[in-house]
This record gives structure tokens, sequence and C-alpha cells, in this order.
């Protein structure tokens, strides 16, 4: 009580200098979507007249004139377009599933009339994750798109376009049993897992492979190619690529498309040693958990200045949080890497922040969507106040440090509100990374610049192959203003030397597999009956935590990631010996995947029924009986081969 | 305050009808209308037991129908009752079941049809009889039976059902002609589902540039796709009534026929696909037959110069056949249709 009223009175009477709201800065205002429609946007772009172009989940096209907030239909029928991009007033090139299509409105009534196929050589399983993103042109007029891999969360379909290849199993066992082999995102079409380059008259050449989910495909100002990857087999984290042709970025199921790969190799028998020295790494990480799960569009701010102080910085969307993120580049030895920081975090932003345009009047126009993840959904406009925070406006390596340049001119500070930690995301086939290595770096030497606005740092250690994150502890311009964003990270790939060899990366022995650390379970006392107990509160060994499937009660749910010898398990303190009935809510799209139930040890169900629920979406609850004994009781799921579904909770029921 | 008042006239209102009703002094009038692809325009209504009913019932569609009611639970009886009989439009269909029923009306034609609902309380069936109409044209009388949501209805056809469940799928209104792509059984994941008017519907499938079924009745239920991230197939609302062969439709010279997607115009919203046969450049665009009981494929073929095999597939083609192809000549093939008619359909 004593603290609210102390920071009320702080808030009344320090109030100008301590204003450090996002809104202070950027005005965020959502636009009405036209009754009826799902707003989820796939892809948002302005046409030289100054409307807006979007596509939409179900396969509309609107165009919006901002003048009279009016919505006009202009296509519809596509098949998850998730990008979009004008030739000129009348004509839009859309992505979608099974094409890049080009709509023309040749009868200039408003609405197209002629959907032309650019480029359908490509194929399709039918796999639901087989997403197709893009497009972004380069200055000859050559269109990009990125290809999704399919994911073992289903199978393939019976009729599919394009050849079948797969080095792993049989056409006939992905219809028996895909998991048994399929690994866990796959590439049985060509060229999923593939940038694509798509000439004007439709002529089609893989650009580059080695992609997971690639999202965001986008040129920057400066006629780079970026791609965003998301988090999961083969990629630690979440990544930001700078993309060239014939480049190999990491994943490797899409390497069976290329002409050199030796026919029958299955990729998933490679040691990743021999990937790690093909790739080409991410120049931005985003972390897992703080920074970003699932980073969407890059886009250059191409105002001028109209939208803020970051004019030619990239801007990257996120899907879990409502946040847009910054990357600072920086050009090191020829290699391009670089920072990202929060940049729009919350001020009424939408979740799922999953689009970008800029319009001609230099606001943003921001587009959200969830496919049943993690998410939002609708149209929203970003404006610049015209009040420039104070913000880290660039991050460069040097031989000894970093150097930090802020949008204002700095107040005094020390070395000790520069607090560094480093980690690096491991490179191997398992879902994921923990950050391994993680340590404090000393700052050992602080230098003002003579703008006033940059300080150059020297840090103890700097090694390449690791996240150099940076938490600025109050910071504050000479006025005083707190920096608004303060929490930063650097990839460090390559010294200024070019030093760029980094083989903690891949640890020699790792097939992948489950090695991962065993998590404990935080120990429940029953006090109420019926009592939920959800999935983070369960010990795991071998199951990641993980949310990206909607639905779930809590924090997330539990995901068996090899076929057996995999557990979960919560600890519950019972205040005296009784049956109890267990109902374990849990998802699975397809199969039947049995776990053994075991309490304090002892098989109570050698083989629980956990049956398909239709959708990794859809969650059911599996009932059944255990006595519990006064004290402190385990009660455990054992993986038994056939891996596990996704478990959600446990709810415990006095009988 | 105001929505006190209404809910206050509301219950006033309902005290008013069930004396009104209790008493059973007013007949019940209606109009039933027939609707394109083998629909009632009302799937169900409801009754009181022992109520007067004047029914008119109106036929503005392009064929013939009848409108049958019959006994609880009886209406696939008398389906199958009264599809081999010949068609006869003079018939009165004799069967225990049938509580009442008209005459079979032409296009445009009307009835009035006056009759008592039972006095037991039951869900009786009304349907039309003429030969493959009672699969799916169908309704249900409620008389003295709460009515369940329209959705989870098992007495209405799934089309009404379907409608029920998704009502606002965008936002325009639900519209003939209407296209999909999306994902379709029975085809490849590049597969196109269109609606055309009089209640018809196909599957044309740009990864092999085939038409590949068509069914009557109603669109598809794109719901299993749309409602998370793809992981479903759209499901037909309807009846299958034609179906491909495994053998391509059309084959130039000898060599292998390789196809590519080039994509369509769309025509009063009906798309014409152009697609490449060998290099060589086909357009198909396809329409509803005028009275509802099938397609025709219009096939363009501008530039072709030798002699193009067809192999229609239960289907006809103005052209001589011969083991279930037709060669035809360059001139020919430049542009012909074929017919493919839904089988009960006349």
């Amino acid at each position: 009580m004593k603290y609210a009223l102390f920071s009320i009175g702080l808030l009344l009477f320090t109030g100008a200098t301590q204003a450090a709201s996002v809104n202070d800065y950027y005005k965020v205002e959502n636009i009405a979507a036209p009754k009826g429609l799902d707003p989820q946007i796939g892809g948002l772009t302005f046409l030289p007249d100054g409307r807006l172009a979007a596509c939409f989940h179900r396969g509309e096209v609107y165009t919006y004139e901002p003048k009279t907030k009016t919505w006009t239909l202009f296509a519809d029928g596509l098949h998850e377009p998730l990008g979009i991009m004008a030739e000129d007033n009348h004509t839009l090139v859309v992505m979608q599933r099974p094409e890049l299509t080009r709509l023309r409105d040749t009868d200039r009534d408003g609405t197209a009339d002629h959907y032309e196929t650019l480029s359908d050589r490509f194929g399709m399983t039918g796999n639901y994750h087989e997403f197709a993103f893009g497009p972004t042109r380069d200055k000859s007029g050559n269109y990009y798109v990125g290809l999704n891999l399919a994911s073992s969360g289903a199978s393939i379909r019976p009729e599919i376009r394009g050849e079948f290849r797969h080095y792993g199993i049989t056409r006939e066992q992905f219809y028996k049993n895909h998991r048994d082999g399929s690994g866990r995102m796959y590439s049985a079409t060509p060229f999923r897992g593939w940038i694509l380059k798509i000439a004007p008259d439709g002529k089609t050449t893989p650009f580059a492979p080695g992609f997971r989910s690639p999202n965001g495909v986008n040129f920057d100002s400066a006629g780079r190619l970026w791609v965003t990857d998301n988090q999961g087999d083969w990629l630690g984290t979440s990544k930001l690529f700078h993309v060239k042709e014939g480049n190999f970025y990491g994943h490797p199921a899409s390497l069976v498309w290329t002409g050199q790969w030796e026919v029958g190799r299955n990729p998933l028998k490679v040691p990743p040693a021999e990937f790690d020295a093909q790739r080409h790494r991410a120049a931005v990480l985003f972390p897992q958990g703080s920074m970003a799960n699932s980073p969407t569009q890059m886009l250059t701010d191409t105002t001028g200045g109209k939208f803020g102080p970051f004019s030619g910085q990239l801007l990257v969307g996120e899907m879990n949080r409502p946040r847009i993120l910054r990357v600072l580049v920086d050009e090191v030895a020829g290699q391009t890497q670089g920072a990202c920081l929060p940049f729009i975090d919350g001020g009424g932003l939408h979740r799922g922040m999953h689009r970008f345009a800029f319009a001609p009047d230099g606001s943003l126009w921001t587009g959200s969507t969830h496919l049943s993840w993690a998410g939002g959904s609708g149209l929203q406009r970003v404006t610049w106040t015209g009040k420039t925070p104070m913000e880290l406006a660039s991050m460069k390596i040097t031989e000894r440090g970093f150097d930090l340049t802020f949008t204002h001119p700095l107040g005094n500070v020390e070395a000790t509100q520069f607090e560094f930690q480093r980690y690096y995301y491991k490179y191997h086939q398992s879902y994921g990374s923990p950050q391994l290595g993680k340590e404090a770096i000393d700052v050992t030497a602080l230098e003002m610049g003579k703008n006033g606005k940059t300080v150059s740092l020297a840090l103890d250690k700097l090694n390449p192959g690791y996240v150099y994150q940076l938490t600025l502890k109050n910071v504050t311009a000479k006025d005083k203003t707190p920096t608004l964003n303060t929490f930063v990270c650097y990839t460090l790939n390559t010294l200024t030397n070019g030093d760029d060899k980094a083989p903690h990366l891949v640890a020699a022995s790792s097939g992948g597999g489950s090695t991962a650390k065993p998590v404990k379970a935080k120990p429940v006392k029953l006090t109420t009956s019926p009592q939920e107990l959800d999935a983070a509160f369960a010990g795991r060994q071998g199951p990641t935590f993980d949310n990206r499937n909607g639905g779930f009660s809590g924090k997330g749910y539990a995901d068996f990631v090899g076929k057996s010898g995999e557990h979960l398990e919560w600890i519950v303190t019972a205040h005296e010996s009784a049956t109890y009935q267990l109902a374990f809510r849990y998802a699975l799209a397809g199969g039947n995947r049995p776990l053994a139930l075991k309490v304090n040890g002892k098989v109570i169900q050698k083989s629980l029924p956990f049956n398909d629920t239709g959708d990794w979406t859809s969650w059911k609850d599996l009932i059944t009986d255990a006595a519990l004994q006064k004290g402190e009781n385990q009660i455990r799921l054992e993986s038994i081969g056939a891996s596990g579904p996704n478990v959600d909770r446990l709810t415990l029921k006095r009988r | 305050m105001c929505g006190l008042l209404n809910s206050k006239m509301r219950s006033l209102a309902l005290a008013f009808l069930t004396i009104a009703l209790s008493l059973s002094a007013a007949p019940l009038k209606l109009t039933l209308s027939t609707v394109p692809g083998l629909q009632f325009d009302k799937p169900r209504f409801t009754a009181e037991p022992g109520q007067a009913i004047e029914l008119t019932f109106k036929n503005p569609d392009d064929m013939a129908h009848n409108l049958v009611f019959t006994q609880p639970g009886q209406r696939m009886a008398v389906v199958q009752a009264t599809i081999a009989l010949p068609p006869d439009p003079e018939r009165i269909i004799k069967h225990p079941a049938i509580l009442t029923q008209t005459l079979t009306l032409k296009p445009n034609a009307s009835a009035v049809l006056k009759f008592t609902a039972p006095k037991a309380k039951g869900i009786y069936p009304y349907v039309c009889t003429l030969p493959g109409h009672g699969l799916l044209m169908y309704g249900a009388m409620y008389v003295g039976e709460a009515m369940p949501d329209l959705a989870k209805d098992e007495h209405v056809p799934p089309m009404a059902r379907a409608k029920g469940a998704n009502s606002n799928l965008h936002a325009w209104s639900h519209r003939r002609p209407l296209m999909y792509r999306i994902f379709m059984p029975d085809a490849s994941p590049a597969a196109i589902a269109v609606a055309l008017p009089h209640g018809v519907s196909y599957c044309w499938d740009a990864g092999n540039c085939r038409l590949r079924y068509a069914w009557i009745g109603g669109f598809v239920d794109p719901m299993p796709v749309w409602r998370a991230n793809g992981n479903g197939l759209a499901k037909i609302i309807g009846n299958k009534f034609w179906t491909a062969t495994e053998t391509a439709p059309l084959q130039v010279g000898r060599a292998l026929q390789k196809v590519e997607f080039k994509g369509y115009r769309k025509i009063k919203g009906h798309p014409e696909f152009h697609y490449t046969l060998n290099g060589l450049d086909v357009y198909e665009h396809i329409t509803a037959l005028p009275d509802g009981t099938g397609i025709i494929r219009h096939f363009r073929i501008p530039k072709i110069v030798s002699p193009l095999r067809v192999t229609p597939g239960h289907g006809e083609i103005d052209a001589e056949m011969s083991n279930g192809v037709a060669v035809l000549s360059p001139d020919q093939a430049k542009t012909f249709t074929i017919t493919h008619r839904h089988q009960h359909g006349k």
C-alpha cells in the first residue's frame, strides 16, 4: 500500500521527465474490417494511388481507400494467400498455397477478372504446414517466394502435386505411420524448404535451400534479401537470414532437391557437423521466450523520417506478443550480422503482427493473423507523434566490444549500467535449443563519444558464435528521459578481424534424440477437489514445453519429442490416502499414442489409450482412476514406443 | 429499463399466443417453394396437433417436383417405393405411410394443399418423390415438438444444416457462381471448387488440369480447412452425379500428354480455365444446364492443327464415339462441348 502511494506521488510530481510509454511516441489505431469477414491478414501492400490492398484467410482480396474508409472486394476464392504486392493500380501479385498469381482488373471495374498463374512449379503434398510466403521483388522484376516444409503433425495426402521423394521412408510408410521416419519437418516434394526465384515470364529457379518456415521474405532498401525463420528442429531459436543465391541456411530436409545430393542418402542420418560446415548462419537470432517466438515479415523503414528516427532500419513482426522489433544491421568483415530489440511493445498493438506496409503518409499499417496458433487478427495503423524516444539507434562491434549510439545525448553512465550476458543455441536435429554456455560478461571499460550519443564499451570476452544479450540499467538521456526499450540481443558471428569459428555450436556426438536436461516437477499440495495441475507444474525428461497450438489452459503444454523413454510427472501431496479420478487433458492430431501411467513407481496402466482428438488444437480429457497415498505422490506418464500426445494438464478429483 | 419493458411485452405476447394456439382456432397458412438445386425454401416448420393447414406449394424451379408428407421416419420408405415407378405426372402414390400429397407440378405451377396436422405429436417429413430428388429434397413438419438448432437438426437436409452452422462465411451473402481454391477430397492439393447456379457444383483440379467430379445440392462446407491452419478437407454438400475416369480427357499427338496450369478468366463470375496441353493453349469454361440437370463444358483450342482424341467418360459429345473415344478433326476441336447430366434429372 505504501509503495502504491509512493509511486502515484512520483507520477504526479515528475510526470514530464518520466514519460516512457510507447504511446507518447507512437499511436496505434484500429481500422474496422468489413463486417462478416474473418480479418486474419495474409498480406498488405499499398497501391501507387494510395489505396491499401489486403488479402485474407478465407481467400478474399480487398482494397481500402483511407480517405473515405471504404473497403472494396477486388478478388476472392484464393487458397490461403500469405503475401501480396502491387504491380500497378489494377494489378496485384499474390502468393497463395498452390501458386504465385497475378490478379488483373483488365476491364477496370475495380474487380480482378484475370487470375494469371505466374508459377506453380513446385510441389504440394497437401500437408497443412506447407504454407507459401512472399512475394518480394528485385530490381529486375523477379519475384521471390518461400515454401514451408511439411510438418510431422500430419502426413501427406493420397494425391500430391509434383514428384515424391523422401530418403527416410517410402510413400506407403507415409500412409501407415509417417512419424516413424519422416523427420519432424519434411520436404517430400520439390522445393519445400526453399526460396524460389520467379522471373516475370514465370521461369522458376530454386534459389536457396535450408529453411523450415520462411514466413518473411523481403528485400531491404539496400537490395539485400532477408528471410525470417521459426524456432524448431535444426533451429535452436528463431532467426533472420541475409540470403544469397545457392547458400544453404541450416535445415537439411530441403537438400534432397539440390542437384548434388546423393540419391538415397537420408539427411536425418547425416551428422550435424557436416551441415554445420556448409551452412550460412543467421545474421540475427531472436531469443525464444524473450525476444520473439515466431518472427514474421521484415520491412525497411523507407519513410525518410516520417515514421520517426529509424529511417533505413529493419522492422520485424512477431506472432506471440503484441510486438514489432527493430533490427540494427552491422556489416563486419564483409558479413552481415546485427542486433534486435523491441521497438513497439504493447501500446495497443494486436498480437499476431504478421504483415506491414508503409502508407504514402509514412504511417505503418499492420495486419494480424493466427491460423489457430498464438496471434491475433485485424488491421491497425501506427503513426509517429513527432516526438523522438530515447532509444538505442545503432550497435556496432569493435575490436574490444561494442559502440552503442542513442537517439539523444546520454546522461551520466557507468559500465555497470550495461549488463551483458552471452549464450549460444546448439545446432542439432532436436526441436529448439536451451541457452547454453550462459555467462555474465563484464564491461571492462567505457568511453563517451564526442557527440554525447555514442558510448564505446570494452568487454571481457568477445567470441564468435554467441548471442550477446544487453540489458540497459537506468540508462537515460541527458534530460533524464529513460530509454524506452532496454533489452537488446546482438548476434556475434564474425569478429572485426573476420574470425567466425564457432565449433561449440555443434557437439561432435550429437545426432538428435532426447538428450535434453531433465526439468524438475514443482510439487503441488492438493487443497480442493477437483484440482487442476497445469503441465507447467510437471517435471519432464524429453518432452518440451510449448504453446503454439491454441486451446490449452494455463501457460502451455508438454510435447513429447522422441518415441520412448520420455516422461512427464506431477508431484502432489495428499492429506490422506484416497482414490482419485485422474483426467489428463490432451490433444493429438492423428493416430494413437498410448503412454504408461505410473503412480509412485508402480505401473497403474501399462498402456493408457491416448486416441486422436482430430487436431492439435482440439483438447480432450482421458480419465482413469488411481489410489494416492497420504503425503507425497509421483504421477508419471511415460512414452512406450509411440511418442505421446500434447498434454495440457492433469485434473485430480476425489472419488 | 427499455429492455425490461420489452421482455414484459414479449411475455404478454407469448401468453396471448399460447391461448390462441390452445384453442386451435386459427388455421396455419403457409407457402412452401422449391429452390433450384433440389431444395425447399423452408427446411422445416411447426404446426399444432390437429391444426388446420392451408399450404400453397409453388414450383419456380426449372424442373418438375411434387410434395408428399409422410408418417414420422417413413420418408425413405416412401422414396424407395416410388423409385421404380415410371414417371406419370397424374399419378397419386399409394403408400400406407403417406399423409397427404400434391400431384407433380411442372415448372412455374403451384397447388394448394389443405389438410389437418396429425393429432399425434411427432416430426413428419415432407419430400419430393421424383426419381433422385428424395435423397436431398426434403424437410420436416414439427407437430407439437420443439425444434433443435438448425445446425444440429438431423431431420433437415445436410445443406440446410450447413447453412445453420455457417450463415456468415464472408462479408457478402452467399452467391452463385462462387469459387474456392481449397483442399478437396478425391483431388490434388491444388483443387478448385465452383458453385454454379441451379444447385450444381464441380471440382476442377489445377494440379492436373482436369475436371474431377460434379455434384448437385449445396456447395461445400469450407470450415474444416478454414477454422484452423488448413489441416482438413472441405466437405461436399450434396450428391456427386459425375466422376472423371482415370483416362486423360484430351489427347493431342502421340507424345506424353504434358499439362501446365495457366490460370483463369472470370466470365460473369464463371471461371474459364486456361492450361497448355503439350504446349497447346486449351480453355475450358463450365456452365450449368439451364434446367439444372447437369453441366456443359465448353472447350476452346484455337490453335489446334492435328486431330484431338476426347474421352468424355460418361459424357455427351456431338461426335462419333468408338470405344468411349471421339476423334475430332482440328476444325471440330477448335470449339466443342461435353455435357454431363445428373442421371435422375429429367
